[in-house]
């Protein structure tokens, strides 16, 4: 229990990562305790959200250890894998919502199937989420009749139905206009202060990661180029990390970038 | 006197901080925690609770989480609609629950079907056949058009449509029509000589076959598997443009899809369903020949000197006419079908069900028509 609490919720170890013979990231050394909130930040085509899909288990790492909770991850198939993963919540980037479900049938899936609660017990609790999320008496209503925001606040709120103790996050502001990425923002915000849960970001959001993020990580080129306090990357010695925070259009040593 | 009863939830490890439930008169004792490890033991204990002075305490809880709070504010609903009163000793819980409380959740949709919802079912469903008919008949109409204009030139196709068409529907379905219509020569032939031998008539085995087989099995087993295999690819890719919006981009182009997507689908409908037709006539005719040498052990000159004594030219022409109304059938309805899809992924799904059973109930029902009006009076 003591030991549970002190480790980190999510851990890398040199975690090589990749598919199949394609390496993207060569070595990441990477951990997240309780109630802390870390970007991965990079341009587009750096490998993050393969990283991503690395710690959620659907990318097998190419080398290295994976530690949930101070648990190495099971490979596929081996028992104790499912009870890990549950306790994590993700949020995909293009929502991932059951299409033929209504919102409420989306947010109870986990609930029906994992906890086998009452059914006054499911309908309580999706209210209660929705309502965190904004979104309270949309429940008979199908994702697609919802607009591109609240279809991502109700993929939060399915992520959040259980109460991960990590919340995993691929580009939740992409494709959103500035309100709804801010209502993301602020979401991701609450939720990393009231419920402590740990929060992992993929983003190259610079707003969302300064409203959200403690800490940042910058990849690029199949490494970690920096990590640290988002302030302290602004005016980082790497042009190529400053540039993403400053947004300054990025020309490499020996031509365009 | 009340009872007490001890209740232990097991879960994993780290879930071991759950409840104990000690059920006396009026009080749910509730040591520790309630997370979702003991929410829906918590819930059921307390909304089977049968307290004699009307109010139910729940005394002990350190902490809920959001399952556990679901727990016991959907426990509390129920309570107070058998006038109990909840009482909950952790002051900032009552708080979360009475927060919870004071927000009514929306009702569920109702699922018992009344005189009056039954009626508004019916109407909605003859309203929704009603407009779909409509759109088929739209299409048809549209698309009747366009074939005109393209044959008197005033409108062309887009280049290589009709060619692509024919040989998904056509190249890629030769080979099963084959198989099938061989195995249904030789069907006819073994039912015919079963049926005919009783009569020692296995000689008219060739007549009877011939002439079910081109005026009538031919044309079905293809109209079954051009409809099952591309009227279905059709709609399916139809619909998925139409969901997707790629029909609303051709709109925005100015381009018709009718010309573009409709036409050439319906067109390519028309010129293969013949064709594969013919191509079933003669491969089924060869699977009876082959069954009749084995079966009856009869020559195959015989039996082809039977064939051509008891098939004119017309049998022939008059299967092959009638593929060309079904595919025109076919063409239509799944195309209709297929761009007035609305919704999502699932909708595509539907569509493609719905396009399948049209386009075999219209079948069904033109054959019929074909069959009462000139099955037999013309020949």
């Amino acid at each position: 229990m003591t030991a549970e609490a002190r480790a980190p919720v999510v851990e890398l170890v040199e975690v090589k990562v990749g598919r199949g013979d394609q390496t993207v990231i060569d070595r990441i050394d990477l951990a997240i305790s309780t109630g802390e909130s870390v970007a991965i930040a990079g341009r587009s085509g750096t490998g993050k959200s393969t990283l991503l899909e690395t710690v959620i288990g659907l990318v097998p790492p190419l080398a290295g250890e994976i530690r949930l909770f101070g648990e190495p991850l099971p490979l596929p198939g081996h028992p104790g894998r499912d009870a890990l993963l549950r306790r994590i919540g993700v949020v995909f980037q293009q929502d991932a919502l059951f299409r033929a479900m209504t919102v409420a049938d989306n947010l109870a899936v986990a609930p029906r199937a994992l906890l086998q609660l009452p059914e006054p017990v499911i309908a309580e609790l999706c209210a209660l989420k929705l309502e965190q999320v904004g979104l309270a008496g949309v429940g008979q209503r199908f994702p697609y009749e919802l607009s591109g925001g609240q279809q991502k606040r109700v993929a939060f709120a399915r992520a959040v139905m259980l109460d991960p103790e990590l919340v995993v996050c691929d580009e939740p502001t992409a494709g959103l206009d500035s309100i709804s990425a801010a209502n993301i923002a602020a979401l991701i915000a609450r939720l990393r202060d009231e419920t402590r849960a740990a929060v992992l970001l993929v983003t190259h959001d610079v707003e969302l990661i300064q409203a959200t993020a403690g800490r940042a990580l910058v990849i690029g080129d199949g490494r970690v180029r920096a990590d640290g306090p988002v302030e302290s990357l602004v005016d980082h010695p790497d042009p190529s990390v400053s540039a993403l925070f400053t947004r300054k259009p990025l020309v490499e040593e020996g031509g365009v970038a | 006197m009340g009872h007490a009863r001890i209740v232990g939830v097991p879960g994993p490890a780290r879930e071991l901080r759950c409840f104990v439930i000690e059920r006396s008169t009026g009080v749910v004792r509730v040591a520790g925690e309630v997370t979702r490890a003991s929410a829906g033991a918590l819930f059921q204990a307390l909304s089977g609770a049968e307290p004699h002075d009307g109010r139910v305490e729940l005394a002990g809880i350190t902490r809920v989480d959001a399952v556990g709070l679901a727990a016991v504010v959907a426990a509390a609903r129920q309570l107070a609609a058998r006038s109990v009163a909840l009482h909950v000793d952790a002051p900032e819980v009552a708080a979360a629950v009475q927060r919870r409380l004071d927000r009514p959740i929306p009702a569920p949709p109702q699922e018992r079907l009344r005189p009056s919802a039954i009626l508004a079912l019916i109407g909605e469903h003859t309203h929704a056949g009603w407009v779909g008919a409509l759109g088929v008949l739209a299409t048809a109409r549209d698309a009747t058009v366009d074939l005109v204009r393209i044959v008197l030139r005033r409108a062309r196709m887009p280049r290589g449509a009709l060619a692509t068409q024919i040989v998904a529907m056509g190249t890629d379905g030769a080979g099963i029509i084959s198989i099938l219509a061989f195995l249904l020569g030789m069907i006819l032939a073994i039912q015919g000589a079963a049926q005919l031998g009783e009569f020692g008539a296995t000689s008219l085995v060739p007549d009877v076959v011939a002439l079910s087989l081109v005026r009538e099995f031919a044309s079905m087993l293809t109209a079954i598997l051009v409809i099952g295999r591309s009227g279905a690819a059709v709609t399916a890719e139809l619909a998925s443009m139409t969901v997707g919006q790629e029909v609303a981009a051709l709109r925005t182009m100015g381009i018709s899809p009718t010309s573009f997507l409709v036409t050439p689908r319906i067109l390519s409908f028309m010129i293969i369903m013949p064709a594969l037709t013919l191509l079933s006539m003669f491969v089924g005719l060869l699977g009876a020949v082959v069954t009749s040498v084995v079966v009856t052990g009869m020559t195959p000159k015989l039996f082809w000197m039977h064939v051509t004594d008891q098939l004119i030219i017309g049998d022939v022409w008059y299967g092959m006419f009638k593929a060309v109304v079904f595919a025109a059938a076919t063409g239509v309805a799944c195309c209709a079908i297929g761009l007035r899809t609305r919704g999502g992924a699932v909708e595509v799904g539907r569509s493609t069900t719905r396009a399948v059973v049209l386009s075999l109930f219209l079948f069904v029902v033109l054959d019929s028509l074909f069959s009462m009006t000139s099955g037999a009076t013309l020949r």
